[in-house]
């Protein structure tokens, strides 16, 4: 078989997809822009002047902005540790993605009977008479950022392994053995040389939180809707799927906002990466 | 015994196409299919409606459950799948409004003399859209375990400060059609009129704990205590009621509680019309609504059910009495304005 006809084999099913994907895309940012053949920008006149919709966006973008944070934060050193471990390694990647095996409602609910107001915190907590009436631990900002990091920490962590298992671990070595501190190794050889897993993780879980439906939906409270959960009733519960599209239209566009500097960044790292290597 | 590549790929092909039959064949096989909501609901249809019609009539109807057959019927616009499907008395109106609806004449449907015209969703020339086999009732739930049901004895104390965060509370769609309407004719006005209802939505809102996006979510949480007491579904107490969980019970305050008729309609273009008008007549019976109260709780719409000692018992009393108790709103008005009373709770909840 001639190596272009491969090459076209192998490519035809992801353009296949990209096709599709594109078509979506055009389809939806169309619906909410065109009605009855003439540009109309009702959509989204009616969005932009709703102060709800605004801060519903701004909740949106700082729950994934945090989420995103608190996912590196717990993510990077596990991420380490299960890199440098000399034992069953693959034992610890199946820890990390073993809460895939539960659906995602479960895994949410299971946070009610920790932190519900009958749960296990509230229920220890009033049991010693360290407060009377249960604390509020969910239905919040946090009960959603801690049930979204719950869901998104193992991407973070995988992206992140995923570079950390290529650097080879006696450059950490070298670096401590002509005199570099942990902490001075780690921000000098290790940080810069994980970054590009580093940014693909935080890119994945800031993607994935700024369109969660079911965990706002389950531990969100009272004014914690975001934007995917609003998406999800205008579709599921109105059929106004203009209305829906113009709000995905919003949300793709403030997403990409962040996410394509982290991109261009990405590929700063990667070509600074690849500079430094061939020298 | 060896295949050939072609053989291979013929058998995987098959494969293929077998699999993808069952999806089809289930929404075209029948003779009759009904899309109804799953769990309990699915159960009553399938026990009191559908397993009964096919031992008298020998017509199978198949009970399809789904989480939302709205959905389904303006999906399947023009082409519909399903012969028959519940939904909310708005979802009906709504359909209707859409003119995704099959219309039948009352020739058609003669059961429907026994029903109220109130309770018809009917076309303005009068034709029939939907029939109400039953409905249940908008009440105020309460683990007794956690406050007596003395304390909710008006819908008015549900905003009252002492109950923060201990209310469950629904969603704003179900919001704008059942809680700001009750507690629009508590504070005197009505489903015209809701300017102190959503003062008192308001109030309640304050009270709130968390919002119950599904009935088994809200159900978990009536009968963990996670909340003292929310707006909630007379069936849905009863089925907790019928589990054993007798700490919850469903309280009809001194304004009275709101009545929640649901509809059974047909797609517009419906295919073996004649079939489905018999079905819907049979659902417009009593017979089967008797039964479907004996096994959920709904009160039937037929006015020749009767109720038996223990269903009164379980009931408070006669069908007749209970209906004098229940408020009937003008629900077309409610699901012309459904959007706008959304956007209103929405920006009203983003306040709080």
């Amino acid at each position: 078989m001639p190596r272009s006809l491969r090459i076209a084999l192998l490519l035809a099913p992801s353009g296949l997809l990209m096709c599709v994907f594109l078509y979506g895309l055009i389809r939806l940012i169309g619906s909410s822009l065109v009605t009855d053949g003439q540009i109309d920008l009702s959509y989204y006149e009616a969005i932009f002047s709703r102060a709800d919709y605004v801060a519903m966006l701004g909740r949106t973008l700082r729950i994934a902005a945090m989420t995103t944070f608190f996912c590196l934060l717990l993510g990077f050193p596990t991420a380490y540790y299960v890199a440098r471990y000399r034992g069953n390694r693959n034992f610890l990647l199946l820890m990390i993605i073993f809460p895939w095996l539960v659906s995602i409602v479960v895994r949410s609910y299971g946070w009610v009977v920790i932190l519900g107001p009958r749960g296990l915190i509230n229920g220890f907590l009033t049991w010693t008479g360290l407060i009377e009436r249960p604390a509020k631990l969910m239905y919040n900002d946090f009960g959603v950022i801690l049930g979204l990091v719950h869901v998104l920490l193992p991407f973070m962590i995988i992206a992140i392994l995923s570079v950390l298992m290529q650097i080879p671990r006696n450059l950490e070595e070298a670096s401590m053995s002509l005199g570099g501190r942990p902490s001075y190794s780690f921000r000098t050889v290790l940080l810069p040389l994980s970054l590009p897993g580093v940014l693909t993780g935080i890119t994945l879980v800031y993607l994935m939180a700024t369109g969660a439906i079911v965990t706002p939906l389950l531990l969100g409270g009272l004014g914690d809707t975001m934007l995917g959960t609003e998406i999800f009733q205008e579709v599921m519960h109105f059929f106004d799927y203009p209305k829906a599209a113009a709000l995905a239209t919003v949300l793709l566009i403030t997403a990409l906002a962040v996410v394509l500097p982290i991109q261009i960044l990405e590929r700063w790292v990667a070509r600074r990466l690849s500079d430094g290597g061939s020298q | 015994m060896k295949f050939t590549r072609r053989q291979t790929l013929a058998s995987a092909l098959g494969a293929t196409a077998t699999l993808s039959m069952p999806s089809r064949l289930l929404a075209q096989s029948g003779p009759l299919l009904h899309a109804s909501w799953g769990g309990g609901v699915g159960d009553t249809w399938t026990n009191a409606f559908a397993e009964p019609y096919a031992e008298e009539t020998g017509t199978e109807v198949r009970i399809v459950e789904l989480p939302n057959p709205e959905a389904q019927f303006r999906a399947q616009a023009g082409n519909p799948q399903y012969h028959t499907g519940i939904g909310t008395f708005v979802q009906g109106v709504n359909l209707m409004r859409d003119d995704m609806l099959e219309t039948f004449g009352l020739d058609e449907i003669p059961n429907m003399k026994n029903i109220d015209e109130k309770y018809w969703l009917k076309t303005e020339d009068g034709r029939i859209a939907g029939v109400t086999p039953y409905f249940a009732y908008y009440g105020i739930a309460v683990n007794t375990n956690e406050a007596p049901v003395e304390e909710f004895s008006s819908w008015k104390n549900l905003a009252d400060p002492k109950w923060e965060s201990r209310l469950g509370m629904t969603r704003p769609i179900y919001l704008s059609t059942y809680d700001l309407t009750i507690l629009s004719k508590t504070a005197g006005g009505d489903e015209y009129n809701t300017e102190g209802g959503m003062e008192l939505l308001k109030g309640m809102a304050k009270n709130v704990l968390n919002v119950g996006n599904s009935l088994a979510q809200q159900n978990t949480m009536l009968e963990r205590g996670e909340v003292a007491a929310m707006p909630f579904y007379s069936v849905r107490v009863w089925s907790l009621n019928e589990a054993g969980v007798d700490y919850v019970r469903i309280v009809i305050p001194e304004e009275g509680a709101l009545l929640l008729p649901y509809a059974i309609f047909a797609p517009k273009g419906v295919k073996n019309r004649e079939m489905v008008a018999e079905w819907l007549n049979y659902i417009a019976s009593a017979a089967p609504q008797e039964r479907g109260t004996a096994l959920s709780g709904y009160i039937p719409a037929n006015n020749d059910a009767k109720a038996t000692d223990e269903i009164k018992a379980k009931l408070g009393g006669e069908y007749d009495e209970l209906r004098a108790r229940l408020y009937q709103p003008d629900w077309g008005y409610i699901a012309e304005n459904q959007k706008d009373t959304v956007a209103a709770i929405d920006q009203m909840l983003a306040t709080l």
